[in-house]
């Protein structure tokens, strides 16, 4: 009951204070709007996917991600990290694929095992990948990716909830020699 | 704009990674590959049953990609060493 009346308390403070108020209720709404954005651009969001590029880790439709704007143009990022990134080809559409070399790393030009070609990515760029290799449009078609173009790190998949995980650099792990 | 990068095959990879990312000498590291640490990514080749829906059986097969963490002065940086010592398949 102590909840129902507390309930009922704010209620009557939100009418009081807004109820025929228009200006008071119009800066209020612009002033939520406005903190929600700001925390959906550099706090968190949640974003649905679509796609096969990035099987088996994040299904080909229907899950929704966690991203962390913390790590937007590529600050804190590691190789082995999945991330956000504004498409090369298509402006406004966000791409996601894993992080398999930061600036000055070396990875491989094409698809393993297809050839043996090598480079070292450059300052200021990352090389990116798909995890499902043959259905991914990634690093090896566009090049090295500016950082300047990570929207965020994805951390989870988070809907749907019965099937939630972590996503990220865990994959990459020690190999005993 | 990316600047115009220069490929070259994984044989060139040892004296490759002297360098660094603006070109200069690497300090405190002689090219010495075999003992830096060694990681596994495991990508995958996957298929997705047509039609594809949420519930589509999807089938994987795995892609070992290796890295070495190697140090310098300045910190670690990564070399990925498939081609290099790695067992890659043709796909």
């Amino acid at each position: 009951m102590a909840f129902l009346q507390r309930a009922s308390r704010t209620f009557k403070w939100i009418h009081t204070r807004y109820a025929g108020h228009p200006f008071r209720l119009a800066t209020a709404t612009l002033q939520s709007l406005l903190a929600l954005h700001v925390f959906w651009k550099f706090g968190y969001s949640v974003e649905p996917t679509w796609g096969a590029s990035m099987l088996p880790t994040i299904q080909v439709m229907g899950d929704h991600v966690l991203i962390s704007k913390q790590y937007r143009r590529g600050r804190g990022i590691e190789v082995g990290d999945v991330v956000a990134f504004n498409s090369v080809y298509e402006p406004g559409e966000t791409v996601i694929k894993r992080v398999l070399g930061m600036p000055g790393d070396y990875v491989l030009r094409d698809t393993p095992g297809r050839s043996n070609v090598m480079l070292q990515v450059p300052e200021g760029h990352c090389w990116v990948i798909g995890d499902n290799i043959p259905y991914s449009r990634d690093s090896r078609h566009f090049g090295p990716l500016p950082m300047g173009l990570i929207r965020g790190k994805v951390l989870a998949v988070v809907f749907p909830w019965g099937e939630r995980r972590s996503i990220g650099r865990e994959d990459l792990k020690p190999v005993e020699n | 704009m990316t600047p115009p990068v220069e490929s070259w095959d994984v044989q060139e990879l040892e004296a490759r990674t002297l360098g660094n990312a603006k070109g200069r000498r690497r300090k405190d590291f002689e090219g010495e590959l075999g003992k830096c640490e060694m990681l596994e990514l495991l990508q995958y080749m996957c298929e997705v049953e047509r039609p594809v829906t949420r519930d589509s059986k999807t089938r994987c097969w795995p892609v070992e990609r290796l890295f070495r963490r190697c140090r310098d002065k300045e910190g670690s940086f990564m070399v990925e060493t498939t081609a290099w010592e790695g067992t890659a398949k043709k796909i």
